[in-house]
């Protein structure tokens, strides 16, 4: 079935909100516009600064944890290449690359609002001096510690940042003298036209890899695959902003998905009214037919697509806020409300109401 | 608190020694046992615990632990089989963040019509704890026909001779393990109860188990209703303070959670072996373990094993050297302790010798006969709040069941109770998948979203139910394990490969417990009231051979008879003096119900005899 062509009336649909470094915050609703200018520009970003951020100790065991998983040397050099596209990239011969730098759980207090970053650095060769400069430090480098492993220095650095929940930030490693990105981290950006390693810490409300534009329309077609409202407000429940973070890190190859398909779906219904109901036949196409404006020889399934947005923003409604949709734990409020899951009981505070689990 | 986490920490990065009296390679079901009890009794031995993964911390040892109640653990993002040659590359896998990447570590299936795929049905968990760190904990015993189910079925005219032939007695009897179970159930911290339990003159040392949740009751009214006797799940998370390891319980209500199947547990009260063997341990000082390193070459000289070579968790080869009377234990998980074997054999014309002499290492590849019944009622429940399950049953193990039913052998039933009890696991394990297939059914019903999400919530959050059976597999010796001629992993060595079949008389198995299955609950949906549809069945429909229910079974036998088993009754390998594997690959058959509280009973077993020759 086509999207047809029938016009219906305005609908109120929730929408994101940038609020920079707010943690779970609650979202405000507005109407979707008719439509809206689309740019293909990345996100603007603006970085945190050192406020609240502290050096702490490295939990040895885990950086183990992490050079096995990450680090150690494969013979299969084109294993997470994603079938070729990071050929040539030394991102493209490690596992779980987007896990550094890591972003731990944080220091226990109550209340639990940070986490602790691990910047790890493997030196080609040895005698480096290596140290971390970036935005957590205000640009001031602070020295990276060598790993000792099994009585014998190795040429591992590392070093932790407590850092609150919900800030972005850009760092650079200098080895030697020289400053370079971490060579293995997902999240790169150019400011000031230098490139920056990127990370973000749990429940990060702003853009990484979605610009406003695809954001916002993103917005309105998740709340058509997934139509759940809490009783007496228009909360948004941060699906969005789930898929903005998850194209950023685990699943990035999935990014090119998104980079295609919106703009054609955004040309096929922005030529109308955009209400739920629009979206709604619109997709039902995708998942049946043959939906307008597709262009098959760049995107040859549309009910793939469908497949990727279903998946994706049902993870959105009901993984745990630290991934950063579920925001204020909308997602596990709602199925409360329905059908009386104590979602409270088995969550840490302040969130949730178990005192003996630290999250 | 602090400083029992720093002494951990400072223990696993300390030099190691230039030798060690025990190594045990795998710190899982079959390998913990072993570490414990040497060090136990034996404050002179140096013991080494080699573990592949990493060690993940509840919240006792390390306040930040590594594991969390978050859906997302178990089954995580979306990554791409990027293996060549294998059918499904290209497809999407998941995996919980303790199994390995299978695109670095793949293993394969070949299927019945010969297809390669990778798959991650053949891994348990990587990390200390093994499959322990994961597992449901469901915690039983096998019953005594299931040591002797060559002797039950002679003169019986089940099966013919053909496979009455490969079908081998173990070399003890459930008599002779029985002392083992008690000690296992003690040391782990397991609750449950004992009465009707098909399992004679036996001890059962349980914790007093939770009360179960009311899902459960229309199982139990089902088992009433048709006579059957049911009892309370044996499972391996602590109810109340456990002495042997130091564990406290503050409230039975943080016990009652969802979060224990396919989850490592945070508050550290699943007893899986990190917890309940290796911490009580770790902090001794002849007891060194070494995580996030992995074996790959057993040495040995005239039958002697000398020691091993290692990545160490850099990635860089190590040797590890045993002492002269030193004792090498393999407990990697079936189909990676076999490999291991293979891959020392490869390098080494004697290993081959000695191990292959039969020809038999890798054959007898098992799991287990399973399956069962699902319904979903017309009322609903909070499902998050209970244990993996609350009831099971024994009626078939008794003589008449298999003789009624003309079984071969027998299984254990019993109910599931937080199976899809969160948004994320109903979603993704719609239409039943498997773990090659996590969140395909969810693809496939593409319809839904929209209106018919918030429809699929209402009718199915918190009202299904299931109820499953465990039983005996037939061991066939084309289910076998070897190493792929090509495919090899992220240290370049051959990858290993399973093929695994069913029988006609696992077919006949599965519809007999799948049947019951389903009476039961349409039984106790009657007694209550209740409205649902009953389906039910086994496993073998469907190209779903890889199917494994984390069992990994067989491989390497134990037997009387060094013609026809790859170990000794001490699970030491014949022809070697000082190699012994004690996972679950030594089970001739794969017994009536979950292996692992079988498998650490007889590891502890084996203990008893590795101590009186050290
Ligand atoms: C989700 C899930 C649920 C389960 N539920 C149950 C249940 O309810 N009841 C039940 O009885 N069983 C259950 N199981 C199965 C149970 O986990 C296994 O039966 C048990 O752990 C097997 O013990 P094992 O010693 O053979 O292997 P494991 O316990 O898996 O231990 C093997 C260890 O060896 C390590 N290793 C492998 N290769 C190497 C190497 N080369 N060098 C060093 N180390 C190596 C592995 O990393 C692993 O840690 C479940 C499993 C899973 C995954």
């Amino acid at each position: 079935m086509p999207a047809s062509g029938k016009t219906s009336p305005k609908r109120r649909v929730s929408r994101r909100k940038l609020l920079k470094g707010s943690l779970y915050s609650l979202i405000s609703s507005y109407l979707v516009p008719n439509h809206f200018l689309w740019a293909a520009a990345d996100p603007t970003i603006t970085f945190n600064n050192n406020v609240n951020i502290s050096k702490c100790s490295t939990d040895e065991q885990v950086i183990l944890n992490l050079i096995r998983r990450s680090l150690t040397p494969t013979a299969l050099p084109l294993a997470h290449s994603y079938n070729g596209l990071w050929q040539g990239d030394v991102r493209s011969q490690i596992a779980t690359g987007w896990s550094l730098p890591l972003i731990g759980k944080g220091y226990i207090e109550k209340p639990i609002d940070r986490n602790t970053v691990t910047f790890i650095f493997k030196a080609n060769g040895d005698a480096s001096e290596v140290y971390l400069s970036g935005s957590p430090t205000d640009d001031q480098p602070i020295q990276m510690h060598q790993l000792n492993y099994l009585g014998a220095t190795k040429p591992y650095y590392y070093v932790s940042l407590n850092i609150p929940f919900g800030q972005i930030h850009r760092y650079k490693f200098i080895v030697n003298g020289t400053s370079i990105v971490d060579p293995n981290s997902y999240i790169r950006k150019r400011v000031n036209g230098f490139e920056w390693s990127v990370f973000y810490t749990d429940a990060y409300q702003g853009l990484v890899t979605l610009n406003e534009a695809e954001a916002i329309f993103l917005d309105s077609i998740v709340s058509a695959i997934c139509p759940f409202q809490l009783a007496n407000t228009n909360v948004n429940f941060g699906q969005t902003n789930y898929i903005d973070k998850i194209l950023s890190r685990q699943e990035h190859h999935h990014l090119i998905n998104y980079k295609i398909c919106l703009p054609m779906m955004h040309q096929a219904l922005s030529q109308q009214t955009v209400s739920v109901e629009l979206i709604a036949d619109y997709l039902k196409a995708m998942e049946s037919g043959e939906p307008n404006h597709w262009d098959y020889q760049r995107y040859n399934s549309p009910k793939h697509f469908l497949n990727l947005l279903r998946r994706h923003s049902v993870e959105g409604s009901f993984s745990h806020p630290k991934y950063g949709g579920n925001r204020d734990f909308a997602g596990w409020r709602y199925l409360e409300q329905q059908y009386g899951f104590d979602w409270k009981r088995f969550t840490e505070q302040p969130f949730g109401t178990e005192r003996n689990y630290f999250g | 608190m602090e400083l029992k986490e720093i002494i951990l920490a400072s223990l696993m990065m300390r030099q190691l020694r230039k030798q060690y009296d025990v190594i045990i390679v795998g710190s899982g079901a079959g390998g913990a046992p072993i570490a414990h009890t040497i060090a136990s009794l034996r404050s002179d031995s140096a013991i080494l615990v080699l573990e592949k993964g990493p060690l993940l911390r509840e919240q006792q040892t390390n306040r930040k632990s590594d594991f969390s109640r978050d859906e997302m653990l178990a089954v995580g993002s979306e990554r791409k089989i990027t293996i060549d040659g294998v059918t499904n590359r290209g497809s999407s896998l998941y995996s919980s963040h303790i199994e390995p990447d299978i695109n670095e570590e793949p293993h394969v299936y070949v299927n019945h019509f010969g297809q390669e795929k990778a798959t991650i049905e053949g891994y348990t968990a990587q990390c200390i704890g093994g499959g322990t760190q994961l597992y449901g904990g469901v915690s039983l015993r096998y019953s005594p026909t299931d040591f002797q189910l060559r002797s039950f079925n002679e003169g019986r005219d089940v099966l013919n001779r053909d496979t009455l032939d490969h079908i081998f007695d173990w070399p003890i009897s459930y008599q002779d393990l029985e002392p083992y179970y008690e000690q296992a159930e003690h040391l782990i911290g397991i609750n449950g109860t004992a009465e009707f339990q098909e399992k004679p003159e036996a001890q059962f040392n349980y914790q007093k188990p939770l009360d179960p949740h009311p899902i459960s009751n229309v199982v139990k009214q089902g088992f009433d209703s048709l006579g059957l006797r049911g009892y309370r799940t044996p499972l391996a998370v602590i109810t109340e303070d456990h002495q042997p390891s130091s564990r406290r319980v503050s409230t039975k209500d943080v016990v009652n959670t969802g979060f224990v199947n396919r989850y490592g547990d945070p508050m550290g009260f699943k007893s899986n072996t990190w917890v309940s063997l290796l911490k009580p341990i770790a902090d001794k000082e002849n007891v060194d373990i070494l995580t996030n390193s992995s074996a790959f070459q057993i040495n040995q000289k005239n039958g002697v094993v000398t020691g091993l070579k290692i990545y160490d968790g850099l990635g860089e080869i190590r040797d590890l050297e045993l002492a002269p009377n030193g004792v090498l234990v393999v407990a990697c998980s079936a189909i990676e302790s076999n490999r291991l074997l293979m891959l020392s054999a490869g390098e080494d014309q004697e290993f081959s010798q000695r191990i292959n002499r039969n020809q038999l290492l890798g054959r007898y590849f098992q799991t287990h006969a399973f399956g069962g019944a699902e319904t979903r009622l017309n009322r609903r429940f909070d499902k998050s709040k209970s244990l993996d399950s609350d009831w099971a049953c024994d009626i078939g193990h008794t003589q008449k069941f298999l003789e009624e039913n003309r079984l071969w052998a027998g299984g254990t039933i019993y109910n599931n109770t937080s199976d899809q009890a969160m948004p994320l696991s109903l979603l993704r394990n719609h239409w039943g998948k498997d773990l090659d297939s996590v969140w395909q059914g969810f693809e496939e019903d593409s319809s839904l979203w929209g209106k018919r999400l918030n429809q699929f919530f209402d009718q199915d959050f918190g009202t299904r139910l299931s109820i499953s059976f465990m039983a005996n597999q037939i061991p066939q010796s084309q289910n076998r394990i070897y190493l792929h001629s090509r495919i090899r992993d992220k240290w370049n060595l051959p990858v290993a490969v399973f093929r695994k079949e069913w029988h006609e008389a696992d077919r006949r198995v599965m519809n007999t417990f799948a049947e019951l299955c389903s009476n039961i609950l349409e039984r106790g949906i009657e007694e209550l009231d209740y409205k649902g549809e009953v389906q039910s069945g086994g496993v073998y429909q469907g190209d779903e051979g890889n199917r494994l229910a984390n069992h990994l079974l067989g491989g390497a036998i134990f037997g009387d008879d060094p013609e026809v088993s790859v170990l000794d009754p001490n699970c030491r390998a014949w022809n070697f003096d000082n190699l012994y594997v004690t996972d679950g690959s030594f089970m001739p058959t794969s017994g009536g119900g979950n292996p692992t509280l079988t498998i650490q009973a007889n590891s502890f077993r084996v203990a008893d005899h590795i101590v009186k020759r050290l």
